[in-house]
């Protein structure tokens, strides 16, 4: 296998920067319309909790995003596979201990429903960035 | 007496949901990572030149299949430590 072609060109790292910062403005604007919602519905306690669950997956994937950019200059297919697999390790994790720590802290005026809906909607809009590839691959043809 | 029981009862049954949860939702996602990650080598070594491009699917792809396991991962969260059907004995 020709370890010349493996590693990520410069523009497509570019790329996926590009469509990571797509993702997460949807990601904010839902968090902050979940949090209006909230606020609406349940006062402070609950814009804080819905800012609170959009927040967690936010910072979960900032981590992974950087862990995995450390193997855009890997050569070999299984070793950006490894990174990339504990990049989600760390964002799994970093979540846990976000929600845990939330839990912990601020248990007693966390509006449930709130950061459950917030937490739902960043994590499905996480995958918008597939959308987003999807619609760059079809303009450059 | 039984309003204990009752608490235990609730508490034994969540215990058990949040482990059905976190179990399945991990044991999906880890089949899925599979497949993906299987298809990712094979690519990789038919066309070494769609390494790259695939790699940024991939990571995507990821995330997306974690969503589930992230979602349910908060829902058990939840019940660990702010178990609403508690409130029915209080």
């Amino acid at each position: 296998m020709s370890d010349n072609n493996l590693a990520a060109s410069a523009p497509e790292i570019e790329k996926v920067t590009a469509i990571f910062k797509r993702a997460a403005k949807w990601q904010s604007i839902s968090t902050l319309g979940i949090a209006a919602v909230a606020y609406v519905l349940a006062g402070m306690p609950g814009l804080i909790s819905a800012l609170i669950g959009g927040a967690v997956v936010l910072i979960g994937s900032f981590v992974a995003t950087r862990i995995a950019r450390r193997s855009e200059r890997s050569t070999q297919a299984s070793a950006i596979l490894i990174n990339m697999l504990l990049a989600e390790a760390v964002k799994i994790l970093v979540i846990v201990m976000l929600l845990w720590l939330s839990f912990k802290v601020y248990a007693d005026q966390l509006v449930l429903m709130a950061l459950f809906c917030s937490l739902a909607a960043a994590a499905i809009l996480s995958g918008s960035a597939v959308y987003a590839l999807n619609s760059e691959s079809e303009k450059q043809g | 007496m039984e309003s204990v029981q009752f608490l235990a009862m609730i508490q034994a049954y969540t215990g058990i949901g949040i482990g059905l949860i976190i179990g399945l939702g991990a044991a999906g996602a880890c089949i899925g990572i599979g497949i993906m990650s299987a298809s990712f080598l094979d690519g990789a070594a038919r066309q070494p030149e769609l390494t790259a491009s695939l790699q940024v699917k991939v990571f995507l792809l990821l995330g997306l299949i974690d969503a589930s396991f992230i979602i349910g991962v908060g829902l058990a969260m939840m019940f660990a430590f702010a178990n609403p059907l508690l409130a029915v004995v209080a």
